[in-house]
């Protein structure tokens, strides 16, 4: 695993979207102050972008809003720990992804003990992806839009059909005239397809990796 | 596709049978490179549903506000004060209370104008032919496997709804369809109406119950748990029927509470009736007993092995064939200073070292014991030494559940004498490093400086056979966790008979509450 991911272009974005906006910076004021009210202008501003960055690293049948919802509520409870005019958003993820580990820990001890080794070692790998990519999932989000852009049409009414209208592979099959061994095949090959788009897209940094190891 | 793109394929789409998970598992195990892979496609599929099918929670806001402005209470009102708050709103959120509730305010919000609507005689033909056509849309949707007409009405934090390979968030005004699984958390209950009629079902915490398809009427499997149902008049072409792995219950008449268990079924009436009948293998003693009965107004009944299928009336006799939470017979020392003793709570207010017992009439059948410990206060110097302290339960010579304080600074969730429970069915819960050993269930961080109050929940069923089903979890502070964090099955040697019941303390002063116990001879 490469310590640390980074996509070039989206260095650019991702500071402008921590620059603070007043409108929430001045609700989170409030919030300090005392009024819980306003904490709602602040869930909404960070809700859709929190859930981005955990979604990809939930455990099976955790959803990342369960664990957004926790992020807000104990970002809540420190609030006053939080300095105006600083990123909120990458205080609130630090929590996040502190909640997403401990869920990803129980969530590996239970399948443990009950001898689920494939999602046991599900969940190990993505912990220790939480662990080393501090932005999770939020390159992936963009990059895999990117590329699903890139896909042959029938490609992309496929993935609709899967997982948009969430049809059964049978009815696909039959949909559009094909056996279901085949609709699966073509489903393997657009996920690998899209793996290696995102993957180029992805940039492994050789001089970021360099430059932190001098710095070790 | 190679086998292994097979496997992976198989997986995320949901077909993938337990001797495939386990070939995958271990080549996974082999091949770093492999399970790489496998978790970034794993990734990449979460991402994929994500953003074709967004399944935010439409009042996500809302919801967050409304657990900050209860939690904002907690955080001034202290443990006990939140234990305090949390018994009240145990006591409020009671399914039997709740859905009384729930009936009553829809009514009376349906009698501004829907109720006028209905009985005006001049709507009386656009109601009949509203409800042909009720009808033949239902059948549609049904046979398209659409919405059952039934929607969530409350939902703690941590219900979930299955559909399909998906889990969903569950939140108040969630529509269910036809294969959906609704799972309340072990510290969580729901609620669900159904639409345009009077029936209500009430989910416990640790519920489970799928709603199937079926051609007339209503049909449920409670998988799991308990539910309070509260059924409106139901056509005699068109029952609603609820099925468990023991048995099944086709309702008749209006109020009524249904409990699978592990090793049993429960149904206690209220009001009306439920036509009540063994569906599972039963044993010898069993069959000589009815294998349908009607259960009425004021009677219960339990489906089991060893127990013959009658009904039995609901007394206030303690610790005999009650179905529904009893009150342990509280006749400790009343007059013991250091106990304060006032059911359905028991408070020892001083650390000590001691063990209350509760004893029985000797049960031969299953028991089902559940309750809460909370630790209010610890005698430190012992604690540093080495000797921990703990709470416990005690049923039969060889069980002690414990919450233990570390030197360390952790607590852990113990149970004492281990090597006197074998494990059984081969369940790889617990490691036995040698007889001597303590097991550690689940560690607690705890502040080295401070001795915060410590939680333990428990339940405890045991069938027949002397098969005992443990589930228990331990926590500090407010959150609960949602999740058992020790579900296990042992065997209880050379215990036919219970006889008794004790809570244990050591070094901790503690509060016994909401504890209760199912018994049946």
């Amino acid at each position: 695993m490469p310590r640390f991911i980074r996509w070039v272009d989206w260095d650019f974005e991702f500071i402008r979207m921590n620059q603070p906006d007043p409108h929430v910076e001045g609700a989170i004021e409030r919030v300090k102050a005392g009024t819980v009210d306003d904490y709602g202008v602040v869930v909404q501003a960070f809700h859709q972008r929190l859930r981005n960055f955990l979604v990809g690293s939930c455990p099976p049948g955790v959803d990342a809003d369960e664990i957004a919802h926790r992020a807000f509520i104990e970002a809540f409870r420190q609030i006053q720990h939080y300095r105006l005019g600083t990123n909120f958003y990458g205080w609130l993820s630090v929590i996040a992804r502190n909640l997403l580990l401990a869920e990803l820990k129980r969530y590996q001890r239970l399948q443990k003990n009950s001898s689920s080794y494939l999602e046991h070692t599900l969940a190990q790998g993505l912990a220790e992806a939480v662990e080393v990519e501090p932005r999770l999932n939020e390159e992936r989000v963009a990059a895999l839009r990117s590329c699903q852009e890139q896909l042959s049409l029938e490609s992309q009414t496929l993935l609709q059909e899967r997982y948009g209208n969430q049809t059964p592979l049978e009815q696909v099959a039959q949909k559009i005239g094909k056996s279901v061994a085949a609709i699966k095949f073509q489903l393997f090959a657009i996920r690998k397809r899209l793996l290696k788009c995102v993957r180029g897209k992805l940039v492994v940094s050789q001089f970021a990796e360099e430059r932190d190891s001098t710095f070790d | 596709m190679s086998r292994i793109e097979q496997l992976i394929s198989g997986y995320l789409d949901g077909r993938l049978d337990p001797a495939d998970a386990k070939e995958l598992a271990d080549l996974l195990e082999k091949d770093a490179a492999l399970r790489h892979d496998f978790i970034e496609l794993y990734r990449q599929h979460r991402l994929l549903s994500e953003q074709h099918a967004a399944t935010s929670e439409p009042n996500f806001v809302q919801r967050v506000l409304a657990d900050l402005r209860v939690a904002n209470k907690n955080f001034v009102s202290g443990v006990i004060g939140d234990l305090r708050q949390q018994n009240q709103r145990a006591d409020l959120e009671e399914p039997e209370i709740y859905v009384k509730h729930s009936v009553r305010s829809r009514t009376r919000e349906g009698q501004s104008f829907w109720s006028r609507l209905f009985w005006s005689p001049a709507a009386g033909w656009a109601a009949a032919a509203a409800v042909v056509l009720l009808t033949v849309v239902s059948c549609f949707l049904f046979f398209g496997g659409g919405p059952v007409s039934a929607e969530v009405t409350k939902a703690s934090v941590g219900v979930r709804v299955t559909r399909g390979d998906r889990s969903l968030t569950c939140y108040e005004g969630f529509q269910l369809k036809v294969g959906d699984m609704v799972r309340t958390p072990t510290n969580g209950t729901a609620v669900i109406q159904y639409l345009g009629e009077p029936t209500t079902l009430a989910l416990r915490s640790g519920t489970q119950l799928r709603f199937l398809n079926s051609k007339h009427g209503k049909r449920l499997s409670l998988e799991a748990g308990e539910i309070a149902v509260v059924a409106g008049h139901q056509p005699t072409n068109a029952p609603m029927i609820l099925t468990t792995p023991q048995a099944e219950a086709r309702v008749v008449g209006t109020r009524f509470q249904l409990a699978a268990r592990r090793f049993s079924t429960w149904l206690e009436v209220s009001e009306g009736g439920v036509a009540f009948k063994r569906t599972g293998p039963s044993d010898a003693s069993a069959k000589s007993g009815a294998n349908e009965v009607l259960v009425k107004s004021g009677e219960y009944a339990v489906v089991a092995d060893g127990i013959p299928l009658e009904t039995y009336p609901v007394t206030d006799q303690l610790n005999l064939r009650q179905p529904l939470p009893v009150k342990i017979g509280w006749f400790s020392y009343y007059g013991e200073p250091n106990w304060y003793v006032h059911p359905p709570y028991v408070q020892q207010t001083l650390p000590a070292n001691i063990s209350r017992t509760f004893q029985l009439p000797a049960i031969k059948g299953s028991i089902l014991v559940a309750g809460a410990v909370a630790v209010n206060s610890v005698k430190r110097g012992l604690a540093d030494e080495g000797v921990g302290f703990g709470v416990g339960l005690s049923a039969g010579p060889d069980y002690f559940l414990a919450c233990v304080q570390q030197k360390n600074g952790q607590a852990v969730l113990e149970i004492v004498d281990l090597d006197k429970i074998p494990l059984y069915k081969g369940q790889p819960v617990l490691e036995i490093a040698s007889p001597d050993s303590l097991v550690s269930l689940a560690e607690i961080p705890l502040p080295a400086s401070s001795w915060p109050a410590c939680k333990v929940k428990f339940a405890l069923e045991r069938g027949a056979a002397q098969e005992a089903v443990l589930h228990a979890k331990a926590w500090t502070g407010a959150e609960e966790p949602q999740e058992w964090q020790l579900s296990t099955t042992v065997k209880l040697h050379g215990v036919s008979e219970l006889f008794e019941l004790r809570l244990a303390t050591m070094n901790s002063a503690c509060t016994f509450e909401n504890t209760s116990a199912f018994l049946i001879e």
